[in-house]
Order: structure tokens, then sequence, then C-alpha cells
């Protein structure tokens, strides 16, 4: 029994071994780093890069590997073998020219989503740092990690991420007080990419002023998140209505509804006319606010402003029936939901592409789903139409094939001039009706003023880097100026990736700059209201330093989902959400003696002197009566 | 034995032992203290870590004076009702577990080959004749030459004809009678082998499929669930609305009339039994918990039968056919009772039925032979020698659901509902106060020792009453 017992505890560890030498070592071929010197190898103009690609040339001469024209025909050669063998030819070049192995170049690990268009964002990053330093970097991404919680428990164990993505504000400032952000106000000054270069409303996303009041930087737009109303042109031309061309109230767009919804036959047999309008964005697009201007002490969420937007958003769903009901909206839903907002909202880019709904708030993002929509019911099939007519040896065939294959393998990528030119050419008049047509105008607000609530999807450097491996950090800032730099930005803004942060690289005379073909019927998404709204109408999230956003959001969404039910009136609610943001904010100051310090000084009151459930002659008396009160210097609660 | 090797074969035990001691101690008694510890401080993970200088401070009690009578108090004891609420389904769910173990115990399939068959050859013609019917009244019939295109739930986001989503229900229908039917017919012909591994199947499956696979069917609108219940509440509906609406008022006085003259007896039956010494207090308490459990029940029942007539008038006054199905996952209405309905669903055919089935096989069969002898019937054999004979089992299935429960529904709730619906339970909480709201780990670990106290307690009080269940 002892020698089994023995014998399981020895395989174990031989088991332990081969798991730690075989399965857990990364596979690293270089492969990568080789293809952006490729990409780059045509028009490189760093003297060592260029002097290794044409001596690399040569090497391959001696080779005897065939001949090429470009560089970048290697990276995307057919014959995968053939590719292989100038991939080989070129590292064992590389390792006798530089006395360094490929292998064995810095790789940056970057906490994101598992987006295809970062392999392409990362494929730019090495080609652009080769031609800006002369020098190969690697770079991975780490899907699994992004969530912020991992992310600050990682970095804190000091096995986080070299490069941390996060969204807006709240994320930037929990990072920040963590510690784990690293200060790049001076070096991004010093390279042209400071705060000054992003997009006003959504400098909060990625700098935090300190306590001396001077805003610092921290992180850099990957992109700016919003989102703007959407809707079917054939739809709108058939109920013969016209969509706006500047804001535009929700009565105004209800009408708009009312009007296709009357229409017999109307296409897509549309079930709501709109969709996806939340409690509270109908709120702060009646112009509530969380908070006064100017300081973040105490809520004001209790204002006529709130209780119109709140009614007019209830009014939407139940007087009106202009949009669906949570448990209709859930119904609608292919993945079912939670509540309004979360995955229901997920569905409606699904609801909205098969026409049953009208209208609905999405983002530029979601131009993928329609084009993945069109390319399926229209363009392919159209395309193997036209070819079954055509010889294998047309020319016009080629080229077919061509769009074809790129369409089905990435439909974001633009196609060569004479490919699209082909490819459009095949769709009839019947073809052209069958596809989505997609406007882009203004969010309806209640007074017709667009309202948008901006934030940056950023990413930022782990602080430890610092520390541990100086080297790494110079490669953590590069990658920060490149989300600055023109070909990051314009890959942003050309692949759909909602917009890029950068002012100077996002807006052209047409709106919001991008490719030059978007595929047919969906030109709208570079529409010039996606611009309009960051330039004219976005606001940045409204955060207090006495209440995480977290935590704000759970007390405010606790009383709009009765809203949504139907189950509390607009007046309520407006009052129970802003009492309950300031309980929870007297709470944080009465138990934090720097919170307090901070509040008192703020508002000039003594916290003590606030009394939570106050009756004044059988009336309640809120916290912010109470606050304002004394902030008036008017008696004492 | 020599003293020697004595020595020897523990010191090769503790050898054994000692991997498992020592991931013991790390992993989880270690965690365990380091939590009471944190517990008593104002850690917090964006505050306190290696990139920062502030010093954790420690503040006593302060944490657990602010879950239990401070800022966090509503909120720690509205999530505590929560929690209780998603334990409503257990007893429900131990009771199920008890009556599956006693079908499956039983001998429901007949042993010779010759009334195997036939029974079989019942099951299948009943089958039939069952699928057919329902094919008959929910088949649309012919497809109408106009039909418009609508959005089809089932079917996720193809555009199918209202006459193509009619034809989908119904062969759902048909499918669903078939499925029971085959059940039936496996029954018979595999006997408790089958059954023991179908009721079991949950339990293999349960966790995050589960969960998804009960959000489809909870969808409000076109959710198997709902689709079900649709025609039969319609149906009532209908039935109220053709009814003068005084019949129900007095069918609710009556149900309460009936269930007060239950209750009372069953509440009279109990005292005598304790004044004659024939029971205990804790048999005696648990017939109250019956009593109570019924009562509620009734009283239910009754209100619903009283409003039965104003809310048919009030559904058609809005322009309905019928009755709005429940909104399971998105109301707050529904959205705990549909969780605890799942509960029960998932904990009926799980370990507590295998450990009822294992009870039940210990049971010496020489007590039912006895009650045989003396003429007890089916009922009396249960009451008299099965259930305080399982009363050990039962007495640890409780205990053990109890700390489940307590533990429970953080997977539940962040799938299912994602806090919303006010069905957020104390586990969820920890989780927020950790990490997602401010990273408070000296709260969270706080309100986990509170927890953690409170299943204590109520393990002791299981303890205390249900020994003595045991020696009834």
């Amino acid at each position: 029994m002892r020698a089994l017992l023995l014998s399981l505890f020895a395989v174990l560890c031989a088991l332990t071994v081969v798991a730690h030498t075989l399965v857990l070592p990364e596979e690293r071929d270089g492969g990568a780093v080789t293809d952006a010197y490729f990409a780059v190898g045509d028009d490189v103009e760093h003297p060592e890069v260029r002097a290794l690609m044409d001596g690399f040339r040569a090497h391959c001469d001696e080779l005897g590997l065939p001949a090429f024209g470009r560089f970048g025909e290697l990276v995307t050669l057919e014959d995968a073998a053939l590719r292989e063998r100038y991939r080989a030819a070129f590292a064992s070049y590389y390792e006798l020219q530089t006395g360094r192995v490929l292998t064995d170049t810095v790789r940056l690990v970057w906490s994101t989503d598992a987006n295809p268009a970062r392999e392409v964002q990362m494929s730019l990053f090495r080609a652009w740092h080769l031609r800006e330093y002369g020098q190969p970097v690697d770079i991975t991404t780490d899907p699994s990690n992004r969530e912020l919680t991992k992310s600050i428990v990682q970095s804190v164990a000091g096995a986080g991420p070299d490069i941390i993505e996060y969204i807006g504000a709240s994320e930037l400032r929990d990072l920040v007080d963590a510690g784990i952000a690293l200060d790049i106000t001076d070096y991004a000054s010093e390279h042209g990419f400071g705060v000054e270069t992003v997009f006003e409303a959504a400098r909060s996303g990625v700098a935090r002023a300190n306590e001396a009041g001077e805003m610092r930087l921290y992180g850099y737009p990957c992109n700016v998140g919003y989102t703007v109303c959407l809707y079917h042109k054939d739809q709108f031309a058939q109920a013969g209505v016209s969509a706006p061309t500047g804001g535009w109230t929700i009565d105004e767009m209800r009408r708009v509804g009312e009007a296709i919804m009357s229409t017999e036959g109307m296409v897509g047999n549309p079930r709501f006319p709109f969709m996806n309008l939340g409690a509270g964005d109908a709120a702060l697009g009646a112009g509530a606010r969380f908070f006064p201007e100017t300081t973040g002490a105490y809520s004001v969420y209790n204002s006529p402003e709130t209780v119109a937007g709140l009614r007019a958003f209830r009014d939407l769903m139940y007087v009106h029936r202009t949009m669906p009901r949570p448990a209709e909206a859930a119904s609608m839903s292919a993945s079912t939901a939670g509540g309004f907002g979360s995955d229901v909202a997920g569905s409606a880019p699904g609801l909205f592409a098969q026409r049953a709904i009208s209208m609905y708030i999405g983002g530029r993002w979601e131009y993928v789903t329609f084009a993945i929509a069109n390319r399926d019911r229209v363009i392919v099939p159209a395309i193997d139409r036209r070819l079954s007519e055509l010889t294998a040896a047309d020319p016009e065939a080629a080229l077919l094939r061509t769009a074809r294959a790129s369409l089905l393998r990435d439909v974001l990528v633009p196609l060569p001039e004479a490919a699209d030119r082909a490819y459009r050419a095949c769709l009839t008049e019947e073809d052209r009706a069958g596809l989505l047509h997609i406007g882009a105008v203004h969010v309806p607000t209640v007074t017709g003023i667009p309202y948008y609530a901006v934030t940056a999807r950023g990413a930022l450097i782990n602080r430890a880097l610092e520390r541990d491996d100086p080297q790494r950090l110079t490669y953590a800032l590069r990658f920060l100026r490149y989300l600055g730099s023109e070909a990051y930005n314009e890959q942003i803004n050309g692949t759909y990736d909602s917009i890029c942060g950068r002012v100077e690289y996002c807006v052209d005379e047409d709106g919001v700059s991008g490719p030059p073909r978007p595929l047919p019927g969906l030109e709208g998404f570079d529409a010039p209201v996606f611009t309009e709204a960051m330039l004219e109408y976005a606001d940045p999230w409204q955060l207090s330093p006495y209440i995480g956003r977290g935590r704000l959001n759970t007390l405010v969404n606790e009383v709009l989902e009765r809203v949504q039910a139907n189950e509390l009136t607009p007046e309520h609610a407006a009052a129970r959400a802003e009492e309950a943001i300031n309980r929870q904010i007297i709470a944080n100051v009465r138990e934090g003696a720097r919170l307090r310090a901070r509040w008192e000084r703020e508002t000039g009151i003594d916290v003590d002197a606030l009394v939570v459930g106050l009756r004044e002659g059988g009336e309640d008396v809120s916290l912010r009566v109470q606050i304002e009160r004394l902030m008036r210097g008017g008696g004492a609660s | 034995m020599s003293i020697g090797s004595n020595r020897r074969r523990l010191m090769w035990a503790l050898v054994f032992l000692l991997p498992n001691l020592l991931g013991f101690l790390v992993f989880t008694a270690g965690p365990v203290f380091i939590s009471l510890g944190m517990s008593l401080t104002d850690l917090s993970l964006t505050e306190h870590n290696a990139f920062s200088d502030s010093e954790v401070a420690f503040v006593g009690l302060d944490n657990y004076a602010k879950i239990l009578s401070g800022s966090e108090a509503e909120r720690f004891w509205g999530y505590m009702w929560n929690t209780l609420y998603l334990m409503a389904g257990i007893p429900v769910g131990i009771a199920g577990s008890l009556a599956l173990s006693l079908l499956i115990t039983s001998k429901i399939p007949p042993e010779r080959p010759r009334h195997k068959l036939r029974l079989s050859l019942l099951v299948v013609v009943i089958t039939a004749v069952s699928a057919w019917v329902v094919y008959q009244v929910t088949s649309p019939g012919p497809a109408p030459l106009s039909d418009g295109v609508v959005m089809s739930t089932e079917a996720g986001l193809s555009d199918l004809t209202a006459h193509e989503v009619s034809t989908i229900r119904s062969s759902a229908g048909v499918l669903g009678v078939a499925g029971v039917g085959l059940i039936a017919l496996m029954g018979v012909l595999f006997g408790s082998t089958f059954f023991r591994t179908a009721f079991y199947l949950p339990s293999l499956l349960a966790g995050v499929p589960m969960f998804l696979l009960w959000k489809a069917l909870y969808r409000p609108d076109g959710g198997l669930i709902n689709a079900s219940l649709d025609p039969v509440i319609d149906g009532v509906h209908g039935v109220v609305r053709s009814t003068p609406g005084v019949l129900w008022k007095v069918l609710a006085g009556i149900g309460v009339l009936v269930g007060a003259w239950v209750c009372l007896r069953m509440v009279a039956s109990g005292v005598r039994k304790l004044r004659d010494h024939e029971a205990g207090v804790a048999s005696f308490l648990g017939r109250l918990a019956l009593v109570a459990t019924l009562a509620l029940v009734v009283a239910g029942c009754a209100q619903v039968l009283w409003s039965l007539p104003e809310m048919a008038a009030s559904a058609s006054a809005a322009g309905q056919d019928g009755f709005d199905p429940p909104e399971w996952l998105v109301s707050r209405e529904w959205a705990k009772l549909a969780i605890v309905i799942m509960g029960v669903w998932l904990g009926v055919g799980g370990a507590n039925m295998l450990l009822y089935i294992a009870g039940i096989s210990n049971i010496p069969p020489e007590l039912y032979e006895a009650a045989d002898i003396d003429g007890a019937g089916a009922w009396q054999r249960f009451i008299n020698i099965t259930w305080p004979q399982l009363a050990p089992t039962t007495f640890f299935i409780v205990i053990m659901s109890t700390i489940g429960g307590l533990q429970g529904g953080f997977e539940q709730v962040l799938l299912m509902t994602g806090g919303n619906y006010d069905t957020t339970v104390l586990t969820y909480y920890i989780y927020q106060l950790a990490f997602t709201d401010g990273f408070q780990l000296g709260l969270a670990s706080a309100v986990a020792w509170v927890m953690f106290a409170l299943i204590f307690a109520m393990t002791l009080i299981n303890y205390r009453f249900g020994s003595g269940l045991t020696n009834d």
C-alpha cells in the first residue's frame, strides 16, 4: 500500500513537472514581430531598420528564397509554408545582425477585451514602434483580466498587466486612489499628447485633479463612448416623416413613432417605434443633475428637470406605448435579461436589425452588427448570384471573389477600390431595397436640447513598472503615445469602434472621419451628429468625491427600476433617490476623518448638525434642505 | 504490535495527511481567521495596498455596528430579508425530496413481464391520445393567405409569421406530452433505477446552465412557463367574467371556514397528544409550524378568490382578453418568488432525495411487518414508522439546507437578475462591498462574520430542537 501511495505521489510530481515545462510556457515564435518588420519594410525611414530590411532582401537571394516585390506581400502570402520560411529566415538574419533573439523582444501585456479589432491595433503598434523608434516591441492582450476588480486585486498583489484598460472616470478614480495608475502628465506633454488633445467632455475619463487642483493625466482614451438615436431610413420614408436635422423633443419623436406604427404594411412590421432609452438618461437629458455645478458635497437630484425626464420616460412605456415596458423588452430580447440597460440593451441591435424597432439608442460601434446583417442577407447572395453568371476566368469574377472573401473574413476591413466597385455593381434595385438603411439623429430629450453623458475607454500604466521594470515602463509609455497617434486614431474611426479620443484626428468636414467607402446603406454612421454630440452637447459623467459611482448607481437604480415598473411616481422617485444619495454621502463623510474635513471645508458646515429623518411641523425635512439652509446660514436644523 | 511499529504507522499516517492538513490550514483556516481580523479594521483595497502609504486602522466593532444599526443597517437587514425569503422554498424542497424518495423506493412498476407489457401499452395509448388532444386544441390550422411577419421570441431573430409562431407553440405542447409519456414508459420498463437517474439529473447540471435555462423559461412573454400559464389564466378570466362575482366571495368565505376548522382540529389534536405525553414539545412546535403554513396558504388562496372578480373587471376594462401573466424576473413582485420556485425544483431531486433513499433503505423491514400485523394503513405506517425513523436524516438535511440557504443565492442573483428587483442577498452584498463598491474588505468581512454567527445560531437552534425530534 505504501509503495502504491508513493508511486502515486511520484506520478503527481512528474505530471507537475510536465505541466510546468510543456503546458505553462507561452508559445512565442516571434512571428508577430517579424510581420511588423515586413509591414514597415517598404517605406520605413529609420536607418537601422532600413539597413536591416535591405540586408534581409539580399540574404533571401543568398538563401535561394523566391524573389518578392514588396515586403508587405510577405505578411499576406497565401502559401503558409513559404511565409514561414521567410519568417524563419528573417529571425536568423536578425539574430546574426543584432546579436539578439526575436523571441526575447519585450512583450507588453494589455488587459483589454477580446475584440478582433485589438489584433489589428496591436499589429499597428508593433509597426508604429518600429517606424518611430527603430526597435521591435511585442504586445499581447489579457482579456480574462479586463475587469476592474481583477485589475486592482492583481496589480496590488504585484501580478497586474503592464497596461490596464478601464471604462470611465469612476474606474479611473478607483485605480488612481489605489495608487496603481502612473502619472504620465509630464511625459504626455513632452510628447504632444497631453490632456488638452482629448475631447473636453472625455477628459475626466483620463485625468484627475490633485490636492492642489492641478489636472494630472493618468490614461489616454482608447476611444470615447456615447449613444445617439439610430433609425431606419426606409421606415421613415414609407411613413412620410423626415428625420430631424438638429435636436428634437421626446414628443416630436413620439409623433414620428405614431406615424410609423399607423402606416399600413410598414416594412419590418415594427412592434415598437422606439427602444433603449434609460430612465436615468431621460432625466439627464431633461437637465437633471446629481450634484450642484460647483460641488459634489450633496445631491440635488430632486428637481423639476428630473421629474420631467422620468415622467416622459414612464409615459413612453405606459401611456403612449412608444417604448416597450421592461417585461416586453425582456421578452423581445433573445438573451433575456435582468433589467433595462443590462443585456436587454445588448439584444436591441438585433431587434433593430430586424426592423422590429424603428428607432433605438445605440452607439457607432454597432455599425458592425448592421454591416454583417447586410452582408449576410443581401451582399453575399448578390455576389454569389453574379458569380454564377460568370466564368471562373472572368476578371470580374476574380474581383468578386476577393470582395466576398474579404467581407466574410472581416466586414470592417476596407476593400481594394476595384473589388469594392465590382461588388457594389452586383446589387440590383431590389437588393438595395432589402439593405438596412440606417441614419443617425440626436437622442430626443424633454427640452429638445441634446444631451450626451460621455466617457472614455482608457488605458493607463501599472505603476509597479516604475519600481520593477523601467525598460518595460519605457515601452508602456510609448504605447500610450501610440494611443494618441494618428495611426491609432484613424484606425478607431475607420473601423467604427465608437470614435477616437483625440479631437484633431476625429473630425473632418463631413463629420466623423471614417473609411472612404462605408458599406451600402450604412453611410449614416459617419453623420455629423456624432461630432456635434461630442463638440456641442457632451458632458462628462457626474461624480462626487464623497460617494462611489458603484454605490450611486445602486441607490439610483433601486429607485428608477420602480419608475420603470410604474410602481413609483417620478416625484417620489426623484425625492427618494436624492435622499438616499445624501444619506450615503453623510454616512461616508461621518465615517472618514479626511473625507469629513474635506466636506466641512467645502460646505462650511458641521456634518453633525444634520439630522437624518428630521421632521418639522409634521413634514419631512430632507438632508438637502438642511444642508442648503445651513450653507445659507439660515438656522440650525 | 510493538510501540515502534505503532509510531511508524502514526508517522506515515501524518505524512499522508500532511498535504491535506497544510492545504486546510493555508487555504481555509488561515483566510477564515485573517478575515476575522480584517473585520475589525477599515481595510480597503484601494486605500491600503503596496502602492499606498496609509496605515490600516483598527476600528474595533465599528464595522459590526455599522452593519447592524448604522449606515448600512437598512441595506443589511433588507438583504437579510431577501436571503430568508429565498430560503422559503427549503421546507417545500425537503418535503418534495421525501415524497420522491418514497415513490422511488416503493415498487411502482409491476414485476411480472406480462403486467409490465400491459402497463407499457396503456402508457403509450394514453400518451398518444393526450398528444392528439393537445394538437387538436392548440394547432392553428392551415396558414392564412396573408399573414404579417411578427417578432418571434421563440426563434430569436428570425422573421416568422403569426401562424408559424402558433405552430411552434403547438408542436412544443405535443412534444411536452410525448416527453412526459416517454418518462412514464421508461419508468414502467426500468423502474426506480430510471427515476433515480432522472430525478438526480438536475443536480448534475445545477449551476450556471440551469440558471440560464430557467431564465429563458421565465421570459415574461413567450417563455415556456408563461406560454403554458397564459391559456390557463385566460380561461380563469373567462370563467370569472361569466359568473356572478358573489360566487367567488362565497367560495373564499367557505375556504376560510374550512381552513380554520382544519387548523383548529390540528392544533387541538396536538395539544391532546402533548397533554397525554404521546408527543414531545418539538413535535408540537413542528405541528404548529405546519398549521401556520397551512393558514397562510388558505388565507392567500382566499384573498385571490375574493379579489378575482375585481381583477377580471379591471383586466377587461383595460381591454385585455385575460389576466396578465407574471413578469417573473423583471418585477419586484415576482423576481424573488421566481428564484424560490427554481430553487425548489433544483432541490427536490438532489442530494436530499439520495439521503432519504438511503435512510428509507436502512429502516428495518420487521417494523413494517409488525405494523402490517397490527393492521396499520399506509398513512399510519408512514407517520409511526417511516417519519420517526427518518428523523436523524431530516435533522441533518434541515441543518445543511439552512446553512446552504443562508450562504446561497449568489449565482442565481448574479445571473438572473443582477441584484435588480429587490433580489440582492447577503452573499451578493458581500461581493458588492468587497469588489464593486469601494473595495471595503473590512466591512465585507464583518458582514461575512455576522452571517457566520447567524448560521451558527440557527444550527444550534436546529440542533437543540432537532435532537429532541429524533428522540420522539
